[in-house]
């Protein structure tokens, strides 16, 4: 194989000279234009195979590793039903909540119709959006969808805390090979590295305020100091949104909502802005207003009803450690946001005329429900009534 | 850029369908010079000026060789130059470290910092590839090129820059200065050694690197088994890894119509230490043999001279691999093994354990063990220290005193398995996609399985190529 010795030197010509024959340089073009029409035949190729996995997750989705065809199957029963989409505000109750009953088994009672639950911790706009997308191809489709926006999804901070995004499984929810095999490819997904993680910048108004690390101080736990603290609140809702890859992410929720055959009520995730406003300078505050605002003005895009309850829900009706702000909700503000949304699923005509009516009928008696507290009976605030799932 | 990335997905057409528009030689060349700083660019910008200026030194050192005039100094230059570099960026952390280390065990607590170095990516195969050229040079086995477009071109070949196969200017730099050929033929079969690759790479590599990182980053806090499982798991990390790489280079290449030298032939059917490194990472022990083997005396001297050259030129192979004792200990232990059974088993490259479908009991078992003895070295390869690798060792040894838990093998098994099998069925093909069917529609299922394999099972996890940090 290989020369141990040369008896003639191997002589160079001194410069690079000469021409590739025509001949070559024709086969190496005809190659590449045969290697391109192979290529696009097997991107075709690729396309029907992902149609046929799409079509049967259940049988053929395992075998695409990180695939997550349960949540397939999970929204393939959506078909005909009345969804509620979430992250983990939706899918726990507080320790000790007088009224157990999780937020959409609450708008199931509001609206006396079982609502299905499909929710994944730490889900926001772009996984929403290809659910969203994916239940809009089912027949019957979805009778409607409900789905959150949580300001804090905006943030630097919900990059890698939790330690995942979900940017790629959404797409392979669209493209099961096509996004995996970018994933095998080193495509990031805007996905930052730890150490881009740590170091990536907070931005308050135009102005560089420290780093993620820095600022959040994951490693604090729940009860950090209070200069931390403040820092915290100031990272999760005072960021400048329009740094966020996730705003993009947001526009393309409101044009899948647009485009869906059925009502899909957005709705802006109860902050605790008073907390917040105690906890940031006024001028970050104000910047938590425009972050706010630049939501409220993409949610006004959308052609079904909304709701906005960013600033809804007292701070005794949170349930976050007051060091470790986040979203999730006691029962009164779960009732709350329930109400509001079965509001906006009237406004939208997803509930019958005998509804309606009952509806109308309510709103002629005196009201007496809502006045209970955390100690008092919450059958009395919201009755406990219709199935749900 | 790693092969197994989008962005070399795009600038590999990219740079191809320029290439060929180019029709003069010297556009080509200036081209693939352009790319190749492009490409190594890509990783550290800072670090090209270094592969510039070791370029331009050996350019000049092959040039003054030639002139007959004080040809020694201008060897002496490039072995300064190429060694120095390896010796500054590689070798002087280490240096310093073992010497402070060294001095604390005496109980003098030596004050000398480490520079924190960064290694520049493929260091240690761009300047083997240029010394071949300055040694080739000095023995008149090569007359050096003048053009220096064309040598700085061979220097940062784009394909073979970062981790091989280091290719001898006699066989690699030839082609920069001719017309390249168009070969359909050599094209598809280079596609198609390029998914074999990327499939050894993504599939086998990287899916068994999350076997082998939790426990060889913890030994202490694995049992025997686990230990043996990780170690078997790396010998196929590894080898997908790298013999990886070098199909996706030897495969990229071809497109351009040049001619890189095969690096692996199925290393883990040998049957013996001499035959495993006739087929493991082929491109350096041939380079060792050449270069420091044979000037050392080779098979000339006596029996007991040969072997220390045998053990000699591994330990000095082991050094080139990383700067850790792990590394040292690791060519020491192929140097005795080699230097102590040098038989070499009577099997041509191409067919590996004979040309039966079936291989015999005999040869089966043998191949088993040599694995095994191959498993070992990769212990001392894989440690992060030799504490770490003696502990790994000594934990082995309670194996069979140690009850299997159940599952052990459940994670290597669907990986290790099918490749067994697939390249026991390929072995006398230079790769494993080498296609036995020429019509178009097998091609294109071969390839639409592949695809579809990488897919689906691809690790989506980002592991660096191993022999980067080389």
């Amino acid at each position: 194989m290989h020369r141990e010795a040369h008896d003639e030197p191997v002589r160079l010509g001194t410069t690079a000279a000469g021409r590739t024959a025509k001949e070559d340089v024709r086969g190496a073009a005809i190659f590449g234009a045969q290697a391109l029409g192979v290529v696009s035949l097997l991107a075709v190729a690729i396309l029907l195979i992902e149609r046929l996995i799409l079509a049967y997750p259940a049988r053929l989705g395992p075998s695409v590793s990180g695939f997550p065809w349960e949540r397939i199957v999970e929204l393939e029963r959506t078909s005909g039903e009345l969804v509620f989409f979430g992250d983990s505000v939706v899918q726990t109750a507080a320790l000790g909540d007088a009224d157990a009953r999780l937020l959409p088994d609450m708008l199931a009672a509001e609206i006396d119709a079982p609502v299905l639950r499909v929710s994944q911790a730490a889900t926001s706009c772009d996984m929403h959006a290809a659910w969203l997308r994916y239940a809009a191809r089912l027949t019957p489709p979805p009778r409607a969808v409900i789905v959150p926006v949580n300001l804090r999804a905006f943030s630097p901070h919900w990059e890698r805390n939790p330690a995942w995004v979900f940017a790629d499984t959404a797409a392979m929810i669209d493209h099961p090979l096509y996004a995996r095999m970018l994933s095998v490819l080193e495509w990031d997904w805007g996905r930052p590295t730890d150490e881009g993680f740590a170091a990536s910048p907070v931005v308050v108004a135009g102005v560089e305020v420290g780093t993620v690390a820095a600022l959040d101080a994951i490693t604090a736990g729940y009860l950090p100091s209070d200069e931390v603290r403040r820092s915290r609140y100031l990272v999760r809702y005072a960021s400048d949104i329009e740094r966020s890859r996730r705003l993009s992410a947001f526009e393309d929720l409101v044009a899948a909502a647009n485009a869906a055959r059925f009502p899909v009520i957005l709705y802006l995730t109860p902050i605790d802005v008073d907390r917040v406003r105690e906890h940031v300078d006024a001028a970050s505050y104000a910047n938590v207003e425009a972050n706010l605002e630049r939501l409220r003005a993409i949610l006004r895009t959308s052609r079904w009803p909304t709701a906005d309850l960013s600033e809804a829900v007292a701070p005794a009706d949170f349930d976050h450690p007051l060091g470790d702000p986040h979203e999730h909700l006691k029962w009164r503000g779960r009732i709350l946001v329930a109400e509001a949304l079965a509001e906006a699923l009237g406004e939208a005509g997803v509930l019958g005329p005998e509804r309606a009516a009952a509806e109308l009928l309510e709103a002629d008696a005196p009201p007496d429900a809502g006045s209970a507290d955390d100690a008092g009976n919450p059958a009395d605030a919201s009755p406990l009534e219709a199935g749900t799932h | 850029m790693t092969f197994d990335s989008v962005t070399f997905a795009l600038f590999l057409p990219l740079v191809y369908a320029l290439y060929w528009a180019l029709p003069s030689v010297r556009a080509q060349n200036l081209l693939l010079l352009v790319a190749s700083y492009v490409f190594y660019g890509a990783w550290d910008w800072r670090f090209l000026g270094l592969l510039f200026l070791a370029s331009c030194v050996d350019f000049a050192a092959g040039l003054g060789i030639a002139r007959g005039r004080y040809p020694r100094a201008w060897l002496a230059l490039t072995l300064v130059n190429n060694l120095g570099i390896l010796l500054v960026f590689k070798y002087l952390d280490w240096g310093i470290a073992s010497f402070v280390e060294l001095m604390a065990r005496f109980g003098v607590q030596a004050d000398v910092a480490t520079l924190g170095l960064v290694l520049p990516v493929g260091i240690s195969f761009y300047t083997f590839q240029t010394l071949s050229y300055g040694f080739d040079v000095y023995r008149k086995e090569l007359t050096p090129t003048r053009d220096f477009v064309a040598f700085l071109a061979f220097v940062a070949f784009f394909p073979q820059l970062v981790a091989g196969p280091i290719e001898r200017a006699t066989a690699l730099l030839p082609q920069f200065l001719r017309p390249r050929t168009f070969d359909r033929r050599m094209a598809i079969d280079g596609v198609f050694q390029m998914l074999y690759g990327l499939a050894l790479k993504v599939i086998v590599s990287d899916r068994l690197a999350a076997v082998v990182n939790p426990v060889y980053a913890a030994p202490e806090d694995h049992g025997p088994w686990a230990l043996l499982v990780a170690t078997w798991a790396f010998a196929f990390q590894i080898y997908g890894d790298f013999a990886g790489y070098s199909h996706v280079a030897i495969g990229a290449s071809r497109l351009f119509g040049f001619g890189l030298m095969r690096n692996f032939a199925y290393p883990y059917f040998s049957l013996s230490p001499a035959e495993f490194w006739d087929r493991w990472h082929i491109s350096l022990s041939t380079w060792f043999r050449d270069y420091l083997y044979i000037p050392l005396g080779g098979n000339r001297m006596g029996p007991i001279r040969k072997r220390f050259n045998v053990f000699f030129t591994f330990l000095v192979s082991g050094i080139w691999h990383g700067a850790n004792w792990t590394f040292v200990a690791w060519g020491a232990y192929w140097g005795a093994l080699v230097a102590l059974f040098p038989r070499r088993t009577p099997t041509l490259l191409e067919r590996p354990m004979g040309k039966g479908r079936v291989p015999r009991l005999s040869d089966a078992v043998l191949a088993f063990l040599m694995f095994q003895v191959a498993c070992i070295g990769w212990v001392f390869f894989r440690a992060e220290t030799l504490t770490d690798a003696v502990e790994v060792l000594s934990s082995l040894t309670h194996l069979f005193t140690t009850t299997m838990p159940p599952g052990t093998f459940d994670a290597i098994v669907p990986i290790l398995l099918p490749i067994v099998v697939w390249e026991w069925w390929h072995r006398h093909a230079p790769h494993g996609l080498t296609l036995r069917t020429t019509t178009p529609l097998g091609r294109f299922a071969t390839g639409l399985a592949v695809l579809l394999l990488i897919a689906a099972w691809g690790e989506v996890r980002t592991v660096p190529f191993i022999y980067f940090q080389f």
